[in-house]
């Protein structure tokens, strides 16, 4: 085996690890305090009854959840900066979460959510399509880094200004209530019903972003010299927008949004797979993970009544460091 | 049908404008063709024609006697290798991954780099005499490493017919003159080569076949003396050239505009 493919190995099981005992972590931790045994009891559905409800019921779901939420804006961020070749490409900068927080918003407003439970994600994932289908129509085939920023402004300023009237003319407050959720995002009160919900969908996305990896490795070379390798860009396009927003779209449908994980995520870990855009997609999937776990877990630490909003905390963090990445980048970046 | 990569009759509109008329190409294996003619001439064009990058508005562009269309994509890729001009890489990775993806088209789609690959790879960086630059990364490379390594990346893919436009621009003298022998060694070694060149000179010298381009158009397909005639230099390119003979090899120089 050579050198690099082992280094791969071992990041892969160090990122494994760092979810899997993340997620074990918080299955621990919670406004009531339980020991360990009735934890791993109440996981398995014996012992003490009010154990397995909040096992089960509360912090599994909301622990998986921030689990394959996480990945999917880890692995969506990853791929979404392949396809544009632009470091500062992120979901949430370029408006894909705010149109797939719109398509929700527009199901809640005209009262649509009871008729179907894949109704909402649905409109997510409906949503981030035409955000990125915008997007890559806007910004051109290569197109410099300020214009793809600037067309996720444009995308992101539509879908805020279209939400904040359907919030104008809500119908009721709880209706308002209702759709400030999918702003601010947050993984708590979900089930395990919402998960089996969007999961299949997420998974998909992977699996289409996944099926690229090679591909994004030619991108490297400009889309002539990927196209002249005997890449089918047209193919490899659809499959990165479905995949990115069957992602997001989902994501934010059972989360709402969760700004900064796809663009803080594959920034930290680039130089740790030589850059290589096709091994950046599982370990950012992986990374993704993690921080969306622990950044849950920070808002339940931080003790505020009511509780700090996921999506609020990751945001706070991810700007500053988006301040950071532009100071960086800003001399090889014009 | 004999080896070849052959167009007919190609016309390319972009816009408005017709940037190819009714232009026809061959190149056959050992042959090493050299396409000049001024900017905005049409050669880039002709160059992604003939790589498949862009369909022509009329015309056939055959493989080995077959129409590009009935070739897969990943299949004439092994067969036609394209260096984009000014190529560069969007992403820091290392000299060594990059020339690697040139085997993109040979590759098993669910493996990692086979004996042969790797093997393929280091030929071609020995090949272009940047081996010791394997391990740097790309984007801190000079003009001329980077126009080496992504040269190596070409040759990696072991394609039989090999696209280069202007490979030389941005390196040394003895870079360019290194490049020269290897594209002329290749095509003598059984590849077919394309090369669009600016240098009057290296294109006499080292090509066994000029085509002149002018506006979209094929003005002239021969052996270099018959191509960059007095009357082709002043008519196409607008310049009167000097000309000399260095151990029975052409010298050209372009010396003040008519």
């Amino acid at each position: 085996m050579t050198a690099p493919r082992m280094a791969t190995i071992l990041l892969h099981g160090a990122l494994s690890s760092v979810v899997a005992g993340l997620l074990a972590w918080n299955l621990s931790q919670g406004y009531v305090p339980l020991p360990l045994i009735d934890i791993w009891s109440g996981l398995l559905g014996g012992g003490d009854e009010q154990a397995v409800l909040i096992v089960r019921e509360i912090r599994l779901p909301r622990a998986l959840l921030g689990m394959v939420v996480g990945f999917s804006l880890g692995i969506a961020g990853a791929a979404l900066q392949g396809l544009l070749r632009n470091p500062l490409a992120e979901p949430g900068l370029l408006g894909i979460t705010s149109m797939a927080g719109l398509g929700a918003v527009i199901v809640i407003y005209f009262g649509w959510a009871e008729l179907s439970a894949y109704l909402l994600p649905g409109a997510g994932m409906i949503g981030a399509f035409i955000a990125v289908g915008l997007l890559f129509i806007l910004s051109g085939r290569e197109a410099s880094v300020l214009t793809v920023i600037l067309a996720g402004v444009a995308i992101n300023s539509l879908a805020i200004a279209l939400t904040s009237l359907a919030m104008n003319l809500a119908p009721s407050p709880w209706a308002v209530t209702e759709m400030l959720f999918w702003i601010m995002g947050s993984l708590k009160d979900r089930s395990l019903t919402d998960i089996g919900l969007s999961l299949p969908f997420m998974a998909v996305g992977w699996l289409l972003l996944l099926s690229c990896a090679r591909a994004l490795d030619a991108l490297t070379l400009g889309e002539e010299t990927a196209h002249s390798l005997g890449i089918n860009l047209t193919g490899v396009h659809l499959r990165l927008i479905g995949g990115t927003a069957l992602c997001v779209g989902a994501g934010v449908a059972v989360a709402g949004s969760i700004a900064f994980v796809g663009l803080v995520v594959p920034h930290l870990l680039r130089p740790l797979v030589g850059h290589r855009p096709s091994r950046l997609l599982i370990v950012s999937g992986l990374g993704g993970a993690a921080l969306t776990m622990l950044a849950d877990m920070a808002v339940r630490g931080i003790v505020t009544n009511p509780e700090m909003n996921l999506g609020v905390f990751t945001a706070l963090i991810g700007a500053p460091f988006f301040l950071y990445l532009i100071l960086k980048t800003r001399r090889s970046m014009r | 049908m004999s080896a070849s990569l052959q167009a007919e009759g190609v016309t390319v509109r972009l816009g408005q404008s017709e940037v190819l008329t009714n232009a026809a190409f061959a190149l056959r294996e050992g042959e090493c063709v050299g396409l000049i003619g001024p900017n905005g001439a049409g050669k880039t064009t002709l160059l992604r024609v003939l790589a498949g990058l862009i369909k022509p508005g009329s015309g056939n562009v055959a493989l080995d006697g077959l129409p590009f269309a009935s070739w897969p994509a990943r299949e004439r890729a092994r067969q036609v290798g394209y260096l984009a001009q000014a190529a560069i890489a969007h992403w820091p990775m290392t000299v060594e991954h990059i020339v690697a993806l040139g085997r993109l088209p040979r590759r098993d789609p669910f493996r990692g780099l086979s004996e042969t690959d790797t093997r393929a790879v280091d030929a071609a960086l020995a090949k272009v005499d940047a081996s010791h630059l394997r391990d740097r990364n790309v984007t801190t490379l000079s003009g001329g490493e980077r126009a080496r390594v992504m040269l190596a990346r070409v040759l990696a893919g072991e394609p039989r017919f090999l696209l280069a436009d202007e490979p030389g621009a941005g390196l040394d003298p003895a870079h360019q003159l290194r490049l020269m022998e290897h594209l002329s060694d290749l095509a003598h070694g059984g590849h077919g080569v394309a090369v669009v060149l600016h240098d009057l000179t290296l294109a006499a010298r080292y090509c066994d076949r000029l085509v002149l381009l002018q506006s979209g158009r094929v003005v002239a397909d021969g052996a270099a003396g018959d191509v960059m005639t007095d009357h082709n230099m002043a008519t196409v390119f607008g310049v009167r050239c000097i000309r000399a003979s260095q151990a029975g090899e052409p010298l050209v120089v372009a010396w003040h505009t008519v």
